[in-house]
């Protein structure tokens, strides 16, 4: 049992040093989400792009919560926007999310923050369509607290995401 | 009706929280409708719908600018983007309100129709979707203006829905104000009944303060001092007059205790416990002070114990020093002392001064009576009268004076004696008489019926007391009746005595100052009268000195009365009365007398005195004269003055009485000039049966004779008088009624075993010592108090014969006490065991 324990503790500290021993893996799929900006790792160019297998090898983050947009408590799973920064090594002071109905906003760093902001690839464990907000949706846990549950923090809840650009 | 404070600070306090409460409420409210308006669930509805609008010009754009297959990817990108928006706009309940509305909701719904009827095409094949493109295009224009409605409706509803914001708003903040308001109103109250509650509360603490500084003030300057302990008796506090009194300046005072600083001298509880001291709210105590120098200081203490909210059981002590009060009693005493050291060193002086004064006036009085009695010239006896006269009023001023001297020096009166009442009364008044008849007064005695015929008293002081009062009434009521009256009193054996004369009475202001001495009415009185002013001071002293009272009531121009109440038990018939001293007798019997006195000028008026009176007199010049004379001769009466050179009148008198002269058994009177006799037992002891105070008069001389004579006539006849037996059954009585049979019976045997040697000494009378003298002396004591009469006799012989060394032991008398005794044993055992109460 403890050295189970152990084992998966060891295995947790091995994995960040492998990935970030291979950087980041070249995308095979179709790429859904495309980073770019201030971060150090990188796989395409100067940018990171992801396919929806390079997105779910991120640690995932689920959150259950009810949005303005739809009807009863939804759960979403996704990476968490802190992790995926983390993963890329970003050093920005904000976020700038463009949609692919050409909405765009700006998101502060603060919001990568954990029991924050995710990026979600599922919606009640399925996959987004573009009709459906998808293929990615930034999702704040609006339940949680009052403060996400606000017109800035709904603003910033861009669905259709496909890419980030982090700035000074 | 009024309300207590608690009620009323309880029904303030109900309310302010009602009122808070809703304020509280209201704030709440408030801060939800906030809340409602920051919630951004209100959305950018415009936005939404306007971007609704643009997602569809995009779409058409897209519609009708493809026309290549590639182009249908953007296509599709178009439509599932606008598909998206409207399918939000149905799912999100934010825009419920809109598609309920009529209008709103047949646009929406052509809107849906169309995005339904499109999918197909979208979702169908690449070629179809691009051979039906134009179609498509022509469907969604076909909803343009549905979709530009969509927006504009959102738009005025959006403001149509701000209006209602603002109102809220405006309601919100109106509400705010009012609870902000409110709340200011309550707090306004708060502090306007707190600052009521706090000027009470100070004005309240300022009259604790001035009581606290009054009661400090009191106990600070308080002249006794104070000590305050805890319960165990460790001091808490201590005033000034307390810390000067014990030196505590310097001293730490929570380490002292209560027995460090006080001790109880007397009795065994100590202040080392105060609670259990027994000594609490016990009053003033004296107790020693302890100073913490060491000294000590004389004290009072009074303990309490006091309760009080913050300490149970506190203990207060006051404590004074009494040094200086006790100082003061002590150096009034000694003042009280000296004062009657000065007092005494007087009455001694007026006693030395007595002799010195009256021996001489003795011989001018007696020299003038015996001038009297020489043939005279009648201008001679004129003379002799006045000298007469004159020196009998000086005689009786010393008298008042010394009797007043002798009486104050404290002169017990002698035991009471069974007295015939009416007999003393009836004398005494007739004594007056031939004074009262030369002032023409009438005389008058009654004595009440029920009056006793005997009583217990002092025969001189009554009849002191009765003369001087009726001497007294005589003088004031020349011409007038005098009466003495005796009565019961009715209570404790007193007996009333009431001389009342109808004379010219006493001034009412001068009644209460009758008694006083040297009072004498006015001046021209007293001269008048020749008084000192000392005989109702005499009087009053007697009475008092008797247990009794004395007073005088009366009315000026008609008399007065004079009374007083002495204690006079009855006694029984049984007792002999004592006898009275004659008064002026008119037939003499004519006696052998010998005269022993040193002062020739004395022995020669007391000789022609007693010679006139028809006496036979000896003299002889100093004590053993007198002795010798007694010896040889034997005289009825011997006259002996006690202050002689050489031999003094007692020891000659007692010289006589156990010699075997003539005269030993006669009566022997003393005479004396001191006013302070000599001691009783003294006198009984040497034999002498009278004293008579020098200077005598020839009557007082010739009575004392009289009545001593009579006493030993009827003393002679005594013997005849007892009882026959061996013991006095009388006197048996009263031992077991005194001591009890069971002491009697041991003193009997003490006695027994006690006579037991004296006998056997007497089988050998030759042989008698001291010892067996003294040891007859004490048994003929014995004897007596045991009723055994003829032994006490015989031993008291015994004892006699052995004091004369000249007297030959007789053996007839040793038989005679041994026979005596045999008999006297066998009664005294028959007695004891007839006196034993007989068990049933």
């Amino acid at each position: 049992m403890n050295l189970h324990k152990a084992l998966m503790a060891f295995g947790l500290l091995l994995l960040p040093l492998s990935t970030m021993a291979n950087g980041l893996d070249t995308p095979a799929g179709p790429i859904i989400l495309t980073v770019s900006g201030e971060i150090s790792v990188t796989n395409t160019d100067d940018k990171a792009a992801f396919d929806r297998r390079l997105l779910a090898q991120l640690p995932p983050t689920t959150i259950e919560t009810s949005t303005i947009w739809t009807e009863g408590v939804q759960t979403f799973t996704g990476v968490s926007l802190h992790a995926l920064l983390d993963e890329l090594d970003a050093h920005g002071q904000e976020i700038r999310a463009h949609a692919v109905n050409d909405y765009m906003v700006t998101i502060p760093i603060e919001d990568a923050k954990e029991g924050g902001a995710i990026v979600a690839y599922l919606r009640n464990g399925e996959i987004m369509s573009l009709r459906d907000k998808g293929p990615l949706w930034i999702v704040y846990p609006f339940d949680s607290d009052q403060d996400f549950r606000t017109e800035t923090i709904y603003a910033r809840s861009i669905w259709q995401l496909d890419r980030l650009e982090v700035v000074k | 009706m009024r309300f207590s404070d608690g009620f009323r600070t309880a029904a303030f306090i109900l309310l302010l929280l009602l009122a808070l409460l809703q304020i509280g409420s209201m704030l709440a409210n408030i801060l939800r409708q906030i809340d409602t308006l920051s919630d951004a669930r209100a959305d950018n509805q415009i936005w939404t719908l306007a971007q609704a609008e643009v997602d569809y010009r995009r779409l058409t754009t897209v519609l009708y600018s493809a026309d290549a297959v590639d182009d249908l990817t953007e296509v599709r990108n178009r439509f599932d983007i606008f598909y998206s928006r409207i399918q939000t706009l149905q799912e999100s309940d934010r825009y419920t309100s809109f598609l309920s509305r009529d209008g709103f909701r047949e646009q929406f719904e052509a809107i849906r129709s169309y995005l339904d009827a499109a999918l197909p095409y979208i979702d169908g094949s690449d070629t179809e979707l691009f051979r039906d493109l134009p179609m498509l295009a022509s469907f969604t224009r076909d909803v343009e203006d549905q979709v530009r409605q969509l927006a504009l409706t959102g738009l005025n509803d959006a403001a149509i829905q701000t209006q209602s914001i603002r109102d809220e708003t405006r309601t919100l903040l109106r509400q705010l104000a009012s609870a902000t308001m409110l709340l200011i109103i309550g707090l306004l109250m708060v502090l306007f009944v707190t600052r009521i509650y706090y000027r009470e509360t100070r004005e309240a603490s300022k009259a604790i303060r001035i009581s606290r500084a009054r009661i400090a003030t009191m106990i600070e300057t308080a002249l006794d001092g104070i000590l305050v302990t805890d319960p165990d008796g460790f001091l808490l506090e201590s005033n000034r007059a307390a810390q000067t009194m014990f030196g505590l300046e310097d001293a730490v005072d929570d380490l002292l205790h209560l027995s460090g600083l006080i001790r109880n001298p007397e009795g065994p509880e100590s202040y080392n416990n105060p609670a259990a001291s027994g000594l609490v709210g016990q009053g003033r105590k004296l107790a020693t002070g302890l100073r913490l120098d060491g000294t000590e200081f004389a004290a009072e203490v009074s303990l309490m114990q006091t309760t009080t909210e913050a300490q149970d059981d506190i203990f207060v002590a006051y404590v004074r020093d009494i040094t200086a009060r006790l100082k003061a009693e002590a150096d009034l005493l000694q003042a009280r002392d000296q004062a009657e050291e000065g007092e005494r060193t007087k009455a001694n002086l007026l006693a030395v001064m007595s002799h010195e004064i009256r021996t001489p006036l003795n011989g001018v009085i007696g020299a003038a009576d015996l001038l009297e009695a020489t043939p005279l010239t009648d201008k001679q006896a004129s003379y002799v009268a006045a000298m007469r006269t004159s020196g009998d009023v000086l005689m009786r001023h010393i008298n008042d004076v010394l009797e007043m001297s002798r009486l104050d020096a404290g002169s017990e009166l002698r035991e009471p004696q069974p007295l015939n009442l009416r007999k003393i009364v009836t004398d005494t008044v007739d004594s007056q008489r031939a004074v009262a008849s030369r002032l023409n007064t009438t005389l008058k005695v009654q004595v009440a019926e029920d009056v006793p015929h005997l009583v217990a008293g002092e025969l001189q002081g009554l009849q002191q007391c009765l003369l001087n009062l009726i001497s007294n009434a005589i003088k004031f009521a020349p011409s007038g009746q005098v009466s003495a009256e005796v009565d019961l009193f009715g209570k404790d054996d007193l007996i009333e005595f009431r001389v009342s004369d109808d004379g010219m009475g006493i001034p009412e202001d001068e009644l209460p100052k009758v008694f006083d001495d040297f009072f004498a009415g006015d001046a021209s009185f007293a001269r008048q009268r020749q008084g000192t002013g000392l005989g109702l001071g005499i009087t009053q002293r007697i009475v008092r000195a008797m247990g009794g009272e004395i007073g005088a009531e009366s009315i000026l121009g008609e008399g007065s009365l004079f009374w007083f109440r002495v204690p006079l038990p009855e006694v029984s018939t049984s007792q002999k009365e004592m006898p009275l001293r004659p008064l002026p007798a008119d037939h003499m019997q004519s006696f052998n007398i010998l005269l022993v006195e040193d002062n020739e000028i004395n022995r020669m008026i007391t000789g022609d005195m007693l010679r006139n009176a028809g006496h036979q007199v000896t003299e002889a010049t100093d004590g053993a004269q007198g002795v010798a004379t007694a010896e040889a001769k034997k005289f009825d009466l011997i006259l002996m003055d006690i202050s002689m050179p050489g031999m003094d009148g007692i020891t000659a008198a007692r010289t006589i009485r156990d010699g075997k002269g003539a005269s030993q058994e006669s009566v022997i009177i003393a005479l004396t000039a001191q006013v302070l006799p000599p001691d009783a037992d003294e006198i009984t002891q040497a034999g002498i049966q009278d004293v008579l105070h020098k200077p005598v008069s020839s009557q007082a001389l010739i009575a004392a004779i009289t009545g001593a004579v009579q006493r030993a006539d009827s003393t002679t006849q005594e013997p005849e008088a007892r009882p026959a037996g061996r013991l006095d059954p009388a006197v048996l009585k009263d031992v077991v009624d005194n001591i009890g049979l069971s002491d009697l019976r041991q003193h009997h045997q003490e006695f027994a075993r006690d006579i037991a040697p004296l006998l056997e000494s007497l089988t050998s009378p030759s042989t008698l010592t001291e010892n067996d003298r003294s040891l007859a002396h004490k048994l003929s004591g014995a004897a007596a108090v045991l009723g055994m009469c003829q032994m006490h006799e015989a031993l008291a012989r015994l004892e006699n014969t052995l004091s004369d060394p000249n007297s030959a032991m007789d053996a007839a008398l040793a038989h005679e006490i041994a026979d005596i005794w045999q008999d006297t044993e066998t009664e005294f055992l028959t007695f004891l065991s007839d006196s034993v109460p007989k068990t049933p």
